[in-house]
Protein backbone atom coordinates (compact mmCIF):
# COMPACT_ATOMS: atom_id res chain seq x y z
CA UNK A 1 0.00 0.00 0.00
CA UNK A 2 1.56 3.28 -1.03
CA UNK A 3 1.86 5.61 1.70
CA UNK A 4 1.12 9.58 2.17
CA UNK A 5 2.70 11.99 5.03
CA UNK A 6 0.42 14.71 5.82
CA UNK A 7 2.28 17.87 7.00
CA UNK A 8 0.03 20.70 8.50
CA UNK A 9 -0.56 22.47 11.47
CA UNK A 10 -4.30 23.06 11.75
CA UNK A 11 -5.99 18.96 13.18
CA UNK A 12 -8.75 19.58 10.66
CA UNK A 13 -6.55 19.22 7.94
CA UNK A 14 -4.92 16.49 8.85
CA UNK A 15 -8.11 14.65 9.57
CA UNK A 16 -10.10 15.29 6.26
CA UNK A 17 -7.24 14.67 4.22
CA UNK A 18 -6.47 11.04 6.27
CA UNK A 19 -9.87 10.19 6.14
CA UNK A 20 -10.28 11.14 2.01
CA UNK A 21 -6.89 9.68 0.88
CA UNK A 22 -8.02 6.26 3.17
CA UNK A 23 -10.95 6.16 1.62
CA UNK A 24 -8.70 6.04 -1.79
CA UNK A 25 -6.37 3.06 -0.27
CA UNK A 26 -3.43 4.93 0.50
CA UNK A 27 -1.55 4.51 4.10
CA UNK A 28 -1.83 7.68 5.42
CA UNK A 29 0.26 9.78 7.99
CA UNK A 30 0.19 12.78 9.88
CA UNK A 31 2.23 15.59 11.57
CA UNK A 32 1.32 18.77 12.89
CA UNK A 33 4.71 20.82 12.47
CA UNK A 34 7.77 20.36 10.58
CA UNK A 35 9.82 18.61 13.26
CA UNK A 36 7.74 15.67 13.71
CA UNK A 37 7.50 15.53 9.46
CA UNK A 38 11.13 15.14 9.34
CA UNK A 39 11.44 12.56 12.33
CA UNK A 40 8.77 10.45 10.80
CA UNK A 41 10.26 9.93 7.64
CA UNK A 42 12.54 7.03 8.50
CA UNK A 43 9.68 5.47 10.32
CA UNK A 44 6.90 6.27 7.58
CA UNK A 45 9.03 6.32 4.63
CA UNK A 46 6.27 8.32 2.66
CA UNK A 47 5.78 8.06 -0.84
CA UNK A 48 4.39 11.18 -0.83
CA UNK A 49 4.40 14.09 1.62
CA UNK A 50 1.54 16.22 1.10
CA UNK A 51 3.03 19.83 2.93
CA UNK A 52 1.71 23.15 3.82
CA UNK A 53 3.94 25.93 2.90
CA UNK A 54 3.12 28.01 6.01
CA UNK A 55 3.50 26.59 9.32
CA UNK A 56 4.52 28.39 12.41
CA UNK A 57 8.17 27.20 13.23
CA UNK A 58 9.60 25.15 10.86
CA UNK A 59 7.88 26.57 7.79
CA UNK A 60 7.37 24.32 4.54
CA UNK A 61 10.55 25.33 2.80
CA UNK A 62 13.23 24.61 4.95
CA UNK A 63 10.70 20.93 5.45
CA UNK A 64 10.79 19.81 1.78
CA UNK A 65 14.88 20.58 1.81
CA UNK A 66 15.28 18.45 4.81
CA UNK A 67 12.82 16.16 2.69
CA UNK A 68 15.00 16.34 -0.28
CA UNK A 69 18.23 15.53 1.80
CA UNK A 70 16.90 12.42 3.71
CA UNK A 71 15.56 11.10 0.28
CA UNK A 72 15.36 13.28 -3.20
CA UNK A 73 12.79 10.23 -4.41
CA UNK A 74 10.21 11.19 -2.38
CA UNK A 75 7.74 13.67 -3.97
CA UNK A 76 6.40 17.07 -2.19
CA UNK A 77 3.39 18.29 -3.04
CA UNK A 78 3.10 21.90 -1.56
CA UNK A 79 -0.23 22.95 -0.12
CA UNK A 80 -0.30 27.09 -0.46
CA UNK A 81 -3.36 29.64 -0.04
CA UNK A 82 -3.49 31.53 -3.39
CA UNK A 83 -1.44 34.72 -2.27
CA UNK A 84 1.87 32.76 -2.17
CA UNK A 85 2.39 31.46 -5.82
CA UNK A 86 6.06 33.11 -5.55
CA UNK A 87 6.63 30.77 -2.63
CA UNK A 88 5.17 27.28 -4.57
CA UNK A 89 7.53 28.31 -6.98
CA UNK A 90 10.49 28.48 -4.99
CA UNK A 91 9.16 25.51 -4.14
CA UNK A 92 9.21 23.98 -7.24
CA UNK A 93 12.51 25.06 -7.84
CA UNK A 94 14.16 23.38 -4.71
CA UNK A 95 12.79 20.17 -6.08
CA UNK A 96 8.74 20.04 -5.16
CA UNK A 97 6.49 18.06 -7.40
CA UNK A 98 3.44 20.04 -7.96
CA UNK A 99 1.89 22.96 -5.60
CA UNK A 100 -1.93 22.81 -5.34
CA UNK A 101 -3.77 25.85 -4.07
CA UNK A 102 -6.33 26.39 -1.10
CA UNK A 103 -9.00 25.85 -0.92
CA UNK A 104 -8.21 21.65 -2.04
CA UNK A 105 -10.31 20.58 -4.75
CA UNK A 106 -10.59 16.87 -3.75
CA UNK A 107 -10.25 15.49 -7.27
CA UNK A 108 -7.72 17.32 -8.23
CA UNK A 109 -5.51 16.19 -5.43
CA UNK A 110 -6.14 12.54 -6.05
CA UNK A 111 -5.17 13.11 -9.42
CA UNK A 112 -2.15 14.57 -8.67
CA UNK A 113 -1.28 11.91 -6.41
CA UNK A 114 -1.95 9.25 -8.50
CA UNK A 115 0.09 10.47 -11.33
CA UNK A 116 3.27 11.30 -8.65
CA UNK A 117 2.91 7.61 -7.46
CA UNK A 118 2.73 5.89 -10.61
CA UNK A 119 5.94 8.26 -11.26
CA UNK A 120 7.93 7.20 -7.92
CA UNK A 121 6.66 3.55 -8.53
CA UNK A 122 7.55 3.43 -12.24
CA UNK B 1 -7.67 133.56 4.51
CA UNK B 2 -10.39 132.68 2.64
CA UNK B 3 -7.67 131.04 0.35
CA UNK B 4 -6.11 129.46 2.51
CA UNK B 5 -8.78 127.71 4.29
CA UNK B 6 -9.99 126.77 0.67
CA UNK B 7 -6.36 125.85 -0.08
CA UNK B 8 -6.11 123.28 3.29
CA UNK B 9 -9.45 121.68 2.01
CA UNK B 10 -8.21 121.18 -1.10
CA UNK B 11 -4.91 119.69 0.48
CA UNK B 12 -7.33 117.59 2.95
CA UNK B 13 -9.55 115.99 -0.17
CA UNK B 14 -6.50 115.47 -2.56
CA UNK B 15 -4.96 113.83 0.76
CA UNK B 16 -7.99 111.74 1.69
CA UNK B 17 -8.11 110.30 -2.03
CA UNK B 18 -4.64 109.51 -2.18
CA UNK B 19 -5.53 107.62 1.60
CA UNK B 20 -8.36 106.44 0.03
CA UNK B 21 -6.25 104.90 -3.05
CA UNK B 22 -3.55 103.58 -1.13
CA UNK B 23 -6.24 102.18 1.11
CA UNK B 24 -7.80 100.36 -1.53
CA UNK B 25 -4.43 99.00 -2.82
CA UNK B 26 -3.73 98.01 0.63
CA UNK B 27 -6.86 95.79 1.06
CA UNK B 28 -6.63 94.91 -2.61
CA UNK B 29 -3.28 93.64 -2.12
CA UNK B 30 -4.52 92.03 1.39
CA UNK B 31 -7.17 90.05 -0.62
CA UNK B 32 -5.17 88.75 -3.25
CA UNK B 33 -2.82 87.18 -0.19
CA UNK B 34 -5.49 85.82 1.39
CA UNK B 35 -6.83 84.46 -1.66
CA UNK B 36 -3.57 83.25 -2.29
CA UNK B 37 -3.51 81.70 1.48
CA UNK B 38 -6.49 80.29 1.13
CA UNK B 39 -5.25 78.22 -2.00
CA UNK B 40 -2.05 77.11 -0.22
CA UNK B 41 -4.37 76.15 2.93
CA UNK B 42 -6.57 74.32 0.47
CA UNK B 43 -3.45 72.72 -1.42
CA UNK B 44 -1.98 71.42 2.07
CA UNK B 45 -5.56 70.35 3.57
CA UNK B 46 -5.76 68.60 0.53
CA UNK B 47 -2.12 66.81 -0.02
CA UNK B 48 -2.78 65.93 4.10
CA UNK B 49 -6.08 64.25 3.50
CA UNK B 50 -4.28 61.99 0.98
CA UNK B 51 -1.83 61.61 3.33
CA UNK B 52 -3.76 59.97 6.15
CA UNK B 53 -6.03 58.55 3.17
CA UNK B 54 -3.16 56.65 1.90
CA UNK B 55 -1.68 55.96 5.36
CA UNK B 56 -5.24 54.77 6.26
CA UNK B 57 -5.80 52.12 3.16
CA UNK B 58 -2.33 50.81 3.54
CA UNK B 59 -3.28 49.88 6.94
CA UNK B 60 -6.14 48.53 5.95
CA UNK B 61 -4.39 47.05 2.95
CA UNK B 62 -1.78 45.15 5.57
CA UNK B 63 -4.83 43.60 7.83
CA UNK B 64 -7.24 42.84 5.07
CA UNK B 65 -4.92 40.89 3.60
CA UNK B 66 -3.96 38.64 6.31
CA UNK B 67 -7.73 38.36 7.30
CA UNK B 68 -7.83 36.95 4.07
CA UNK B 69 -4.66 34.53 4.12
CA UNK B 70 -6.75 33.38 7.50
CA UNK B 71 -9.79 32.78 6.63
CA UNK B 72 -8.61 30.86 3.69
CA UNK B 73 -7.54 28.20 6.56
CA UNK B 74 -11.26 27.46 7.48
CA UNK B 75 -12.72 28.12 4.51
CA UNK B 76 -10.28 25.15 3.01
CA UNK B 77 -11.47 22.37 6.01
CA UNK B 78 -15.24 23.31 5.12
CA UNK B 79 -14.80 22.84 1.45
CA UNK B 80 -12.95 19.85 1.61
CA UNK B 81 -15.49 18.81 4.18
CA UNK B 82 -18.30 19.67 1.51
CA UNK B 83 -16.47 17.78 -0.86
CA UNK B 84 -16.51 14.69 1.26
CA UNK B 85 -20.14 14.89 2.56
CA UNK B 86 -21.07 15.14 -1.82
CA UNK B 87 -19.22 11.66 -2.24
CA UNK B 88 -21.61 9.98 0.53
CA UNK B 89 -24.18 8.01 -1.95
CA UNK B 90 -26.74 7.95 0.25
CA UNK B 91 -27.66 11.65 0.16
CA UNK B 92 -31.24 13.36 -0.14
CA UNK B 93 -32.32 15.98 -2.61
CA UNK B 94 -32.48 17.98 0.32
CA UNK B 95 -29.02 17.38 1.69
CA UNK B 96 -27.48 17.51 -1.82
CA UNK B 97 -29.10 20.97 -2.38
CA UNK B 98 -28.30 22.38 1.20
CA UNK B 99 -24.19 21.29 -0.22
CA UNK B 100 -24.99 23.26 -3.14
CA UNK B 101 -26.08 26.43 -1.46
CA UNK B 102 -23.32 25.99 0.98
CA UNK B 103 -20.79 25.66 -2.23
CA UNK B 104 -21.68 28.66 -3.46
CA UNK B 105 -21.37 30.51 -0.73
CA UNK B 106 -18.11 29.36 0.53
CA UNK B 107 -17.19 30.48 -3.42
CA UNK B 108 -18.09 34.04 -2.74
CA UNK B 109 -16.13 34.38 0.54
CA UNK B 110 -13.33 32.78 -1.68
CA UNK B 111 -13.48 35.54 -4.51
CA UNK B 112 -13.63 38.36 -1.04
CA UNK B 113 -10.41 36.39 -0.31
CA UNK B 114 -8.79 36.74 -3.33
CA UNK B 115 -9.51 40.18 -3.88
CA UNK B 116 -8.84 40.92 -0.57
CA UNK B 117 -4.98 39.42 -1.21
CA UNK B 118 -4.55 41.01 -4.32
CA UNK B 119 -3.60 44.21 -2.77
CA UNK B 120 0.23 42.21 -1.89
CA UNK B 121 3.00 44.31 -3.49
CA UNK B 122 3.89 44.20 -7.09
CA UNK B 123 6.65 41.91 -7.72
CA UNK B 124 10.07 43.40 -9.84
CA UNK B 125 9.99 40.91 -11.83
CA UNK B 126 6.69 41.33 -13.40
CA UNK B 127 7.65 45.01 -14.32
CA UNK B 128 8.23 45.67 -17.85
CA UNK B 129 8.55 48.64 -19.89
CA UNK B 130 5.18 49.49 -21.51
CA UNK B 131 3.11 51.80 -23.68
CA UNK B 132 0.34 53.34 -22.56
CA UNK B 133 -1.31 53.35 -25.28
CA UNK B 134 -1.32 49.77 -25.47
CA UNK B 135 -1.96 48.95 -22.15
CA UNK B 136 -5.05 51.11 -22.73
CA UNK B 137 -5.54 50.00 -26.26
CA UNK B 138 -5.54 46.73 -24.62
CA UNK B 139 -8.39 47.25 -22.37
CA UNK B 140 -10.20 48.93 -24.63
CA UNK B 141 -10.45 45.85 -26.71
CA UNK B 142 -11.42 43.62 -24.51
CA UNK B 143 -14.12 46.12 -23.10
CA UNK B 144 -15.19 47.28 -26.61
CA UNK B 145 -18.82 44.44 -26.73
CA UNK B 146 -19.53 45.69 -23.39
CA UNK B 147 -19.08 49.48 -23.82
CA UNK B 148 -20.90 48.81 -27.47
CA UNK B 149 -23.89 47.14 -25.89
CA UNK B 150 -24.46 49.96 -23.45
CA UNK B 151 -24.02 52.86 -25.97
CA UNK B 152 -21.51 54.25 -24.78
CA UNK B 153 -19.15 56.93 -26.70
CA UNK B 154 -15.10 56.10 -26.72
CA UNK B 155 -13.14 59.06 -26.96
CA UNK B 156 -9.75 58.07 -26.33
CA UNK B 157 -6.44 60.73 -27.05
CA UNK B 158 -2.91 59.58 -26.71
CA UNK B 159 -0.40 62.09 -26.03
CA UNK B 160 2.40 61.88 -28.32
CA UNK B 161 5.88 61.04 -27.73
CA UNK B 162 5.27 60.00 -23.93
CA UNK B 163 7.93 57.32 -22.91
CA UNK B 164 7.34 53.83 -21.75
CA UNK B 165 6.87 53.48 -18.25
CA UNK B 166 7.52 50.54 -16.39
CA UNK B 167 4.12 48.30 -15.23
CA UNK B 168 3.14 45.34 -14.04
CA UNK B 169 0.63 45.44 -17.04
CA UNK B 170 -1.92 42.89 -16.02
CA UNK B 171 -2.72 44.91 -12.72
CA UNK B 172 -3.01 48.72 -14.26
CA UNK B 173 -4.94 47.10 -16.79
CA UNK B 174 -6.90 45.70 -14.00
CA UNK B 175 -7.14 49.43 -12.73
CA UNK B 176 -8.24 50.87 -15.62
CA UNK B 177 -10.65 47.57 -16.84
CA UNK B 178 -11.97 48.19 -12.99
CA UNK B 179 -12.68 52.12 -13.80
CA UNK B 180 -14.43 51.98 -16.97
CA UNK B 181 -16.90 48.87 -15.52
CA UNK B 182 -17.82 51.58 -12.77
CA UNK B 183 -18.23 54.33 -15.45
CA UNK B 184 -20.34 52.05 -17.58
CA UNK B 185 -22.72 51.20 -14.60
CA UNK B 186 -22.80 55.36 -13.55
CA UNK B 187 -23.60 56.05 -17.02
CA UNK B 188 -26.70 53.37 -17.19
CA UNK B 189 -29.44 56.15 -16.99
CA UNK B 190 -27.62 58.92 -18.56
CA UNK B 191 -29.05 60.17 -21.93
CA UNK B 192 -25.58 61.37 -22.83
CA UNK B 193 -22.91 58.33 -22.81
CA UNK B 194 -19.25 59.33 -22.97
CA UNK B 195 -15.95 57.69 -21.84
CA UNK B 196 -12.99 59.99 -22.42
CA UNK B 197 -9.60 58.99 -22.17
CA UNK B 198 -6.62 60.99 -21.78
CA UNK B 199 -3.03 60.58 -21.71
CA UNK B 200 -0.08 63.72 -20.29
CA UNK B 201 2.95 64.21 -18.88
CA UNK B 202 2.14 64.95 -15.54
CA UNK B 203 5.76 66.57 -14.29
CA UNK B 204 8.99 65.52 -15.55
CA UNK B 205 9.18 62.26 -14.46
CA UNK B 206 5.43 61.49 -14.08
CA UNK B 207 2.53 60.52 -16.53
CA UNK B 208 -1.13 61.38 -16.24
CA UNK B 209 -3.92 58.80 -17.12
CA UNK B 210 -7.46 60.72 -16.90
CA UNK B 211 -10.55 58.95 -17.32
CA UNK B 212 -13.75 60.54 -17.12
CA UNK B 213 -17.32 59.85 -17.41
CA UNK B 214 -20.81 61.37 -18.42
CA UNK B 215 -22.67 59.32 -15.04
CA UNK B 216 -24.01 60.26 -12.13
CA UNK B 217 -20.83 61.40 -10.23
CA UNK B 218 -19.38 61.06 -6.99
CA UNK B 219 -21.78 61.93 -3.69
CA UNK B 220 -21.08 64.44 -1.69
CA UNK B 221 -18.40 62.82 0.94
CA UNK B 222 -17.94 60.18 -0.70
CA UNK B 223 -14.78 61.37 -2.49
CA UNK B 224 -12.50 60.38 -0.03
CA UNK B 225 -14.18 57.44 1.16
CA UNK B 226 -14.56 55.49 -2.40
CA UNK B 227 -11.31 53.66 -2.20
CA UNK B 228 -12.12 52.38 1.07
CA UNK B 229 -12.76 48.50 1.23
CA UNK B 230 -16.13 47.61 0.70
CA UNK B 231 -16.77 50.54 -0.04
CA UNK B 232 -19.87 50.68 -2.85
CA UNK B 233 -23.22 52.34 -4.46
CA UNK B 234 -24.14 49.02 -6.29
CA UNK B 235 -26.59 46.25 -5.10
CA UNK B 236 -24.54 43.33 -3.52
CA UNK B 237 -24.75 40.86 -5.87
CA UNK B 238 -23.32 43.68 -8.70
CA UNK B 239 -20.03 43.89 -6.98
CA UNK B 240 -18.09 43.38 -3.48
CA UNK B 241 -16.74 46.85 -3.19
CA UNK B 242 -13.16 45.95 -3.00
CA UNK B 243 -12.37 47.48 -6.93
CA UNK B 244 -11.39 50.68 -5.83
CA UNK B 245 -9.91 49.86 -3.11
CA UNK B 246 -7.45 46.82 -5.13
CA UNK B 247 -6.83 49.61 -7.47
CA UNK B 248 -5.55 52.09 -4.97
CA UNK B 249 -2.95 49.52 -3.47
CA UNK B 250 -1.51 48.39 -7.19
CA UNK B 251 -1.48 52.35 -8.15
CA UNK B 252 0.71 52.70 -4.88
CA UNK B 253 2.41 49.95 -5.59
CA UNK B 254 3.93 51.54 -8.55
CA UNK B 255 5.35 54.21 -6.80
CA UNK B 256 1.93 56.41 -8.25
CA UNK B 257 -0.94 58.19 -6.93
CA UNK B 258 -4.84 57.88 -8.07
CA UNK B 259 -7.81 60.23 -7.01
CA UNK B 260 -11.35 61.17 -7.99
CA UNK B 261 -13.23 64.22 -8.74
CA UNK B 262 -16.20 65.24 -9.65
CA UNK B 263 -16.16 66.41 -13.49
CA UNK B 264 -18.10 69.61 -15.36
CA UNK B 265 -20.16 66.73 -17.13
CA UNK B 266 -21.98 66.03 -13.63
CA UNK B 267 -19.87 62.38 -14.17
CA UNK B 268 -16.71 61.36 -12.39
CA UNK B 269 -13.47 61.24 -13.17
CA UNK B 270 -10.41 59.47 -12.32
CA UNK B 271 -6.95 60.75 -12.48
CA UNK B 272 -4.12 57.82 -12.35
CA UNK B 273 -0.12 59.51 -11.56
CA UNK B 274 2.47 56.89 -12.62
CA UNK B 275 6.21 57.65 -12.15
CA UNK B 276 8.75 57.16 -15.04
CA UNK B 277 10.75 55.04 -13.22
CA UNK B 278 10.10 52.69 -10.57
CA UNK B 279 10.46 53.37 -6.96
CA UNK B 280 13.08 50.65 -7.13
CA UNK B 281 15.33 51.92 -9.88
CA UNK B 282 14.55 55.52 -8.41
CA UNK B 283 16.21 53.89 -5.03
CA UNK B 284 19.36 51.79 -6.76
CA UNK B 285 19.88 55.40 -8.86
CA UNK B 286 20.15 57.03 -5.74
CA UNK B 287 22.86 54.23 -3.92
CA UNK B 288 24.99 54.73 -6.91
CA UNK B 289 24.53 58.61 -6.41
CA UNK B 290 25.68 58.13 -2.54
Amino acid sequence: MERILVVDDEVEVCNVLKEFLASKDYEVHTALDGSTAISKLKEVRPHIVLLDIIMPGMDGIDVLKEIKAVDHTIGVIMVTAVADHELARRAIELGAYDYITKPMDLNYLETVVMVKIIDVLG
Amino acid sequence: MDTDKASDSSLNTTQLKQYAQDLAEVYKSEREKRKELEAAYGELQQTKDMLVQSEKLAAIGRLTAGVAHEILNPVNIISMRLQLLKMTEDLSDRAREAIRICENQLSRIIEISKDLGQFSRIHEKQITMCDLKDVIGHVLTLGAPQLKKEGITIDVQYHPGLPLIPLDKNRIEQVILNIISNATAAMADQATKVLRIRTKPASEDHVLIHISDTGTGIGQGDITTIFDPFFTTKRPDQGTGLGLFISYNIIQGHGGRIWAENNECGGASFFIELPVITPVQSQRSLEREI
